[in-house]
């Protein structure tokens, strides 16, 4: 290195980039401290900078997070005020969608005691626009210091009447109010809703409904108005007790219509008598009678006996108990065929028959017909069967002619349904989107032949009255002694018919059935199966058949 | 470099309070237009209703009974029909 009396910075510190160079001049010893000093300062500064980067990055980084937040994770005030939008209470409809319950929007009346200006005068003009309020009513809540609900749900011209006062004590309040729009057709199966109260769906299907969830019945408003409207003028005629008619599809379980009478307006839940609540389909129990009969030719049939080909002999009746002698008084011959035991609805006949296949075999037809089992239906509660607590062969022959076992409607329909649709056991349903199930248990044989009598009753026998024209019946009528103080009655009884249609490849199956119907005194006539619910079941398959022809609600559902 | 980092900065502020700001005006629209659906959703309720109770079954033969008196078709006139 040549003597020189400049110093360069490249002498002094080595640096990796030759081409740069900064030329520095130090004019004594302590320039080098100084040096030194100020790159002690650059370095001190460097990292000031470097944290006021980071800091600043930590400031872009947080306003690109919540950019990103507006965009794609949207709004929460927006979503807050979505969900204090409240749901309303699901609807109910018919399957053709047609309204049964929906809530309305209405107002209830409030009174703050507090700022009432006028009392007497006030309570002048309440009493004036209720006037079903009892005497001291108003006097009593005008006594206390409270903010009290006079009236839930108050009409348009009550509010409009009560703004005209204009008293600063009067308030509303806005509320809603479940409404049904057809009264009393569908009140065993909605049941009602109040403020305190539900019942029925209301109550069991509360959960869905209150998240606004919507139901959709597989009943027929118009089927339902025919059947409601024709059972109610055939319990006037025949001054029945109660009355229950039940329409359902064989094929895949759907009631159509249900009607129990008395019923009640769900409107008016304050209303509603004790008895008129029940649903006498599902909730109620009867010994049928002679429509029990059917299931012992299904016997028969599914076990290949020959008796299908015997003669029996019904002259001498049977002693079913030391003091019981079963006589058929209603049939004049004294020996009768198969077919003439079910077409005639003979008792002795039918002891016969169980008396020879045995305690077995029937409660295992039973038990494949879901009769021995309880029912489960969408939304509803149905009462179990009442079977003998001992089945033994006394109670199998009391049975065999619909005696010694309380089962509900409902439940007799759903096994005959197995009976005329082939053998398939199939479960009841009311929720139209319930997915059905099919479970064969009977022979197609069986079925057939079952058809055969159930054409041959209503042709020849006991329900030639359910006959109509056009339209291929088939059925089996029932009358049975009502139970009173352990003793059966003479003259209570309870009579039902059931059938099928068009019975040749049954789509439906129709149950009517009434408790003490009473003929009137110029009918000579006592009550039947065969002279109360079959006519009443011709009169309402006419009325029916059209609308059901019209919707083919068979190919429909299977579609 | 410095004030083109702030201007950066200060740039980016100004655009992510307008489009806050834009978000919350079309929040208040979308707002008012739910109010809106959902005021005229229950005015359609409404006349569902009112139908639904206009055209039930029984007050449909009422009046019918009243103005048309027609009758339903039966079983028999369909057989008639496909006879013919």
């Amino acid at each position: 290195m040549q003597p020189t009396d400049k110093y360069t910075y490249e002498n002094v510190v080595p640096s990796k980039n030759k081409n740069f160079s900064t030329n520095l001049n130090f004019n004594d010893k302590n320039d080098l401290f100084e040096l030194h000093k100020k790159k002690s300062l650059i370095e001190h500064t460097k990292k000031i900078n470097t944290y006021t980067l980071t800091i600043v990055l930590f400031f872009f980084s947080m306003i690109i997070f919540n950019l990103q937040k507006i965009f794609f994770v949207g709004n929460e005030n927006f979503n807050s005020f979505s969900k204090s939008i409240k749901k309303e209470r699901g609807k109910i409809f018919d399957r053709n969608g047609e309204l049964i319950a929906t809530n309305i929007d209405t107002k209830d009346f409030y009174i703050d005691t507090k700022k009432i200006l006028n009392k007497m005068e006030l309570k002048k003009e309440l009493k004036k626009i209720f006037p079903n309020k009892k005497e001291n009513y108003f006097d009593n809540i005008f006594s206390k210091k409270q903010y009290i609900k006079i009236k839930p749900y108050i009409t348009i011209h009550e509010e409009n009447q009560l703004k005209k006062i204009g008293d600063p004590s009067i308030n509303f309040h806005k509320s809603s109010k479940r409404i049904y729009l057809q009264h009393n057709l569908f009140s065993h199966l909605t049941g009602f809703k109040s403020s305190e109260l539900k019942s029925k769906i209301e109550r069991n299907l509360d959960e869905h409904l209150k998240k606004g969830t919507d139901i959709s019945l597989t009943l027929d408003l118009r089927v339902q108005h025919k059947v409601h409207q024709e059972l109610s003028s055939s319990l006037k005629l025949y001054n029945a007790n109660s009355a229950v008619a039940i329409i359902m599809n064989v094929n895949n379980g759907e009631i159509i219509s249900l009607v129990s009478l008395p019923d009640f307006n769900p409107n008016h839940p304050e209303d509603i008598k004790a008895f008129s609540e029940n649903n006498l389909a599902f909730e109620a129990r009867y010994e049928m009678g002679s429509t029990l009969k059917i299931f012992n030719a299904a016997l028969v049939y599914e076990n290949n006996s020959k008796h299908e080909k015997k003669k029996f002999s019904i002259k001498d009746g049977y002693q079913i108990t030391p003091d019981k002698l079963i006589i058929d008084e209603h049939i004049k011959k004294d020996e009768l065929n198969f077919k003439e035991i079910f077409t005639q609805s003979s008792n002795v006949g039918s002891i016969n028959i169980v008396e020879d296949l045995g305690i077995k075999k029937q409660k295992e037809l039973f038990e494949k017909l879901n009769i021995n089992n309880q029912i489960s239906l969408y939304g509803l509660n149905v009462v179990k069967n009442k079977l003998p607590k001992n089945w033994d062969s006394q109670a199998s022959k009391f049975i065999s002619y619909g005696y010694g076992m309380s089962i509900s409607p409902i439940s007799l329909v759903t096994s005959y349904a197995a009976l005329v649709n082939g053998g398939y056991k199939i479960k009841p349903k009311v929720n139209l989107n319930e997915i059905y199930s099919k479970e064969k248990v009977l022979k197609d044989l069986t079925s057939k032949k079952i058809n055969y009598l159930l054409s041959e009753v209503v042709k020849n026998g006991t329900g030639q009255k359910a006959n109509v024209n056009g339209i291929k019946v088939g059925g089996k009528t029932g009358t049975s002694k009502k139970l009173e103080n352990g003793k059966y009655s003479e003259k209570k009884v309870i009579t039902s018919f059931i059938g099928a249609f068009p019975i040749d490849q049954p789509k439906y199956i129709a149950f009517i059935l009434f408790d003490e119907p009473r003929r009137n005194k110029s009918e000579s006539l006592e009550s039947f199966g065969g002279n109360t619910a079959a006519p009443t079941f011709s009169r309402i398959l006419k009325k029916i058949s059209p609308i059901l022809n019209r919707n083919n609600y068979i190919k429909m559902n299977l579609e | 470099m410095k004030l083109f980092f702030f201007s950066n900065l200060i740039i980016l502020i100004i655009i992510s309070v307008a489009i806050k700001l834009t978000v919350i005006n079309q929040d208040n629209e979308v707002k008012i237009l739910t109010q809106k659906i959902t005021k005229i959703k229950k005015e359609i309720e409404k006349l569902e209703v009112d139908f639904a109770y206009i055209s039930s079954p029984k007050k449909l033969k009422e009046i019918n009974d009243k103005e048309f008196k027609l009758n339903p078709i039966q079983q028999e006139d369909w057989i008639i029909l496909e006879n013919k």
